[in-house]
């Protein structure tokens, strides 16, 4: 009992903290924008803490045996509270969140967050889908905290609408599998499927409506189109936190899925093989594909920002899916490295970007970077890693990602990764020109406060350091899916 | 002595990222050239211990960076590489004197300069093919900014151009080095280690069977020809250098064939020399074409700037022609040219920037009679000139005696062929410099030389002739290099 309350412990915390939020929100008129984001920047520290703890207590189930605690749950767990203390710190003097929805915007960040870590632990079905429904529906009203308007509304409405679908469909593929097996929990039915054997239609049945179903959640092919739009909608602060939010959750939940219920281990150490005659690579390797093609094109004709960015922010599941592929530590390794750097360089990429689009007026993009030159070399650095360009790690990254899909001879799939590469990297210099193009005169500056500057080096330097210990980096994530446990 | 080379790349980063602290000219412009410096001065170093019998081992500064992909942080210098890198980490400190007192923006160019130099230095030392790719991607990169912040009317398509092709051309290499890497068991990306591995592997791409030395080889000589000022995919390159500053040029130029060059011959001969040998004809009859467009683009150029490229295009030609003769001479010859005509284009570039803030005008119609006014530019453009088209007693003859030892030894054809256009060019070339430096006086009077300015041509101009009549310790240096890859090849 002990250890179970230890376990949920940073969950619990961030909850409990939540609402305090909001009853605080409720009780207390006074200033206090900055002590609410100071709390709930303490409660993300906390929580870190508690991880802590969680480590420390060692790999077991928990919780009537339905969530797990392992170096596969931890890693992404202590990723979703980065990710959540970056989105409290960078919506701080965001314009696009009015100051009467700090609170609840904060304590959804708290919320969705806490939500999102029992998700990435869950091995229950059962969990597994009521949590995805909760923290899409909660993620997605992230994306409608924004200033009047009706775009964001949208946005939300988007999200709710596609978290109905996922669930519906994880739900129908989970009801398929017990009624074979008998079994919620993910390692008894990979046991039951072992032993008992399932019928090949009922098994593709129900792997394609899990891997639909992800999909929406995952943002990649064929259920990605709702995210596009949300993002375009939503404010910045939200878009950033949502895309690594969603993408952390649902790429946990899909390789948890992937390895535990539908592989088995190979004879090779750190290698799985599908556990039934149906060899559904190639279907991952499509999608994976689709993802990649659709949004590079999509992306390639975007001049308008969030557009541009919105595409951008979809195809990184596409790479993500190539990792999957290896089915492989290595592989897994590159998909949890990938999603750590691109909490930071997503995170930068839109606080940089946020704060010129603050201030900025409206159709005026000529030159803006020389208005701030350290925001503006910070917004070109995380741009630059978001495509996967050296010398930053996101470059690291993509190799990484790309190489586990050539690894096992999937070459075509590894030239279609490239040649999207190549053209949202086009995309994007096409994009920043107006950005430069008169950077050598010199206009009326911004002022850039000292917390930016502390989170831009908060964000800088972790990338950098990144880079250079990419193979300490590696190494600790290769060890953490090697702790999961059978 | 080894650790001189992480120094020499990375000095100028360092010295980019130094350009943040502190606004202050003074600061900024000591740090740049500092860095600079540092990286030329630990060039020089490696250049004077470097052993020319190449008996023991070369200097490589080897360390693991990412060993679950078997990806080393592998520098070195040896004679394939030492002739161009001596020359950037030369040029380079001259080209942040030449942008000294820019009035604004001297900060950004610096630095982006000092980015540039890094990845240049770090493409032409890797040993490592995941460590070239790093440093080749990274060479658009501060050239897109530099073109599309400091450029003319029109940069926005030239810059775009650019990063365009160089992407593709990075995405090709990539793809090739990715099957290169797979191909073997264990994996690895080190040159050293994938020597004599890859004869007899193949690939599968879509379904369909591919031998490496074609796909993963194809992909690499396409994504390097890429970024190489070659005819007919050289468009890119003119379209740059005709809307950048001269410095700007020079940096570019710095970035593309020398580095594509040495990287081709260090990939082609020493992993795929079955494949490099049976394709000479092929490399022959680029240089040849290169050659012979490069002369016909001299005959109308009409911008100082287009000299740039049209000589760019004649370097690549004379280089392409030594790598396919597949000879010792020939490729000695073929490395010594890109030293030479580096040089000869750094001097060419500097010229037309000092005539363009004085004429305010790089078109070469509007200029004449400059060597009246300002013989000391003349005599150095003439000397720059002279060894662009290889006259006796500076470093140029050197390399096109070379190459034609080496090519008489493939086909006197083809020696026949380089020396006609070498006359044609140089017809050219007498043309051109009658029309700025000769001709009728001009009517304005252009103020001499400055200290600085003096400074950007006397030392380079220096280097031509030191070379043109010392050339034995370069030579040598290459000759045992290509030697060794050569021998290597045959017995592989």
């Amino acid at each position: 009992m002990l250890k179970d309350i230890v376990l949920f412990l940073p969950e619990t915390y961030l909850i409990l903290t939540s609402i305090g939020l909001i009853l605080g929100e409720v009780g207390y008129h006074g200033e206090r924008v900055r002590m609410i984001l100071a709390t709930a920047i303490l409660a993300v520290l906390g929580a870190a803490a508690q991880l802590l703890l969680n480590y420390s207590v060692g790999a077991g189930r928990f919780g009537h045996l339905n969530f797990i605690n392992d170096g596969f749950a931890l890693f992404l767990k202590t990723l979703l509270l980065v990710s959540a203390g970056i989105a409290l710190f960078a919506d701080r003097k965001s314009h696009e969140v009015s100051l009467e929805n700090r609170t609840e915007h904060a304590a959804l960040i708290l919320g969705v967050t806490a939500l999102g870590m029992l998700l990435v632990s869950a091995v229950s079905w059962i969990w597994i889908i009521a949590l995805l429904f909760a923290t899409q529906i909660l993620g997605s009203l992230i994306l409608s905290m924004k200033k009047i308007d009706r775009r964001a509304i949208e946005a939300a409405f988007k999200g709710n609408i596609s978290a109905i679908y996922s669930t519906i469909l994880v739900s129908l593929a989970v009801i398929l599998f017990f009624s074979a097996t008998g079994e919620f929990d993910l390692y008894r039915i990979h046991a039951a499927l072992i032993e008992k054997g399932v019928s090949p239609r009922l098994y593709a049945a129900g792997f394609s409506m899990i891997v639909v179903g992800l999909g929406f959640f995952g943002t990649y092919f064929p259920s990605q189109l709702w995210a596009k739009d949300a993002y375009e909608g939503a404010s910045l602060p939200a878009t950033a936190f949502a895309s690594s939010f969603f993408r952390i959750t649902s790429f946990g939940v899909l390789v948890r899925v992937m390895i535990v219920q539908f592989s088995k281990e190979s004879t090779d150490k750190g290698f799985w093989v599908p556990i039934t005659a149906m060899n559904w690579l190639p279907v991952l390797a499509v999608l994976a594909g689709l993802t990649l093609a659709l949004s590079a094109l999509y992306v390639f004709g975007q001049t308008k920002t969030r557009k541009l960015l919105a595409g951008i922010l979809v195809i990184q599941s596409g790479f993500y899916l190539l990792g999957l592929l290896a089915l492989d530590q290595v592989g897994f390794a590159s998909i949890l490295f990938g999603l750590a750097t691109e909490v930071f360089m997503i995170g930068g990429l839109f606080a940089s970007l946020s704060f010129f689009e603050d201030r900025r007026e409206e159709g005026d993009r000529g030159s803006q970077l020389s208005r701030s030159a350290p925001e503006g070399i910070a917004l070109l650095f995380f741009l630059i890693a978001v495509v996967g360009l050296p010398p930053l790690p996101g470059f690291i990254a993509k190799f990484t990602l790309i190489s586990s899909a050539a690894r096992h001879q999937w070459n075509g799939l590894a030239l279609i990764s490239l040649l999207s590469l190549v053209l949202i990297s086009i995309a994007v210099f096409k994009w920043v020109y107006p950005w430069v193009y008169e950077l050598r005169q010199r206009s009326e500056s911004f002022a850039l406060s000292w917390s930016h500057r502390f989170l831009l080096m908060g964000l800088v330097v972790p990338l950098i350091l990144i880079s250079i210990f990419a193979e300490p980096m590696l190494a600790w994530v290769g060890s953490s899916v090697a702790f999961l446990q059978w | 002595m080894k650790i001189l080379i992480p120094i020499m790349v990375f000095a100028p980063a360092i010295g980019a990222v130094l350009q943040i602290l502190n606004p202050r000219p003074l600061f900024c412009r000591s740090v740049a050239i500092v860095a600079a410096l540092a990286s030329a001065v630990a060039a020089g170093i490696l250049f004077y211990d470097i052993d020319p019998t190449m008996a023991g081992e070369t200097p490589k500064f080897v360390v693991n960076w990412m060993k679950s992909y078997s990806i080393h942080f592998a520098l070195g210098v040896d004679g394939l590489n030492l002739l161009p890198t001596v020359a950037t980490a030369l040029i380079f400190p001259f080209l942040i004197v030449s942008e000294w007192d820019r009035p604004s923006g001297r900060r950004g160019i610096h630095a982006l300069l000092l980015i540039l130099e890094t990845a240049i230095l770090g493409s032409l030392c890797s040993l490592d093919l995941f460590l070239l790719l790093f440093f080749f991607l990274m060479i658009p990169i501060p050239l897109y900014f530099l073109s599309s912040i400091w450029g003319d009317e029109g940069r926005e398509s030239a810059a775009f151009r650019m990063i365009s092709v160089s992407l593709v051309a990075g995405a090709s290499l990539f793809f090739g080095i990715l099957l290169i890497y797979h191909a073997v068991d264990p994996h690895t990306f080190l040159i050293d280690d994938l020597k004599g591995k890859l004869a007899g592997k193949s690939a599968e791409v879509f379904g369909m069977n591919f031998e490496m030395g074609q796909l993963a080889f194809g992909m690499i000589a396409l994504g390097l020809a890429l970024r190489a000022p070659l005819w007919p995919i050289h468009g890119w390159f003119r379209k740059l250098l005709l809307r950048v500053p001269t410095t700007v040029g020079v940096a570019a130029i710095l970035g593309s064939y020398p580095v594509v060059l040495t990287v081709f011959t260090r990939i082609g001969f020493e992993l795929f020399p079955e494949t490099m040998n049976s394709h000479l004809d092929f490399w022959i009859g680029a240089g040849i074409a290169n050659l012979i467009f490069g002369a016909l683009a001299l005959l109308q150029e009409k911008d100082l700037r287009g000299v740039l490229v049209s000589l760019s295009s004649l370097a690549v030609g004379f280089s392409m022609i030594g790598i396919g003769t597949g000879h010792q001479t020939g490729l000695v010859g073929s490395q010594f040219i890109l030293f030479s005509s580096l040089i000869a284009l750094a001097i060419w570039g500097f010229a037309s920037e000092i005539l363009r803030v004085r004429a305010r005008t790089y078109v070469i119609s509007e200029l004449s009679g400059v060597l009246r006014t300002l013989p000391d530019l003349g005599s150095s453009t003439l000397i720059a000139l002279a060894c662009a088209i290889g006259i006796p007693g500076t470093a140029g003859f050197i390399s096109i005696s070379l190459l034609t030892i080496g090519s008489f030894n493939y086909h006197p054809g083809v020696v026949v062929t380089s020396l006609v256009v070498s006359v044609v060019v140089t017809g050219f070339i007498v043309q051109i410099f009658r029309q700025v430096f000769l001709g009728e006086r001009s009517e304005s009077r252009f103020p001499k030389l400055d200290i600085r300015e003096r400074v950007l041509l006397f030392p380079l101009v220096g280097a031509i002739l030191t070379v043109g009549f010392f050339p034995s310790p370069l030579v040598e240096i290459v000759r045992m290099t290509i030697a060794r890859i050569l021998n290597l090849g045959s017995a592989g």
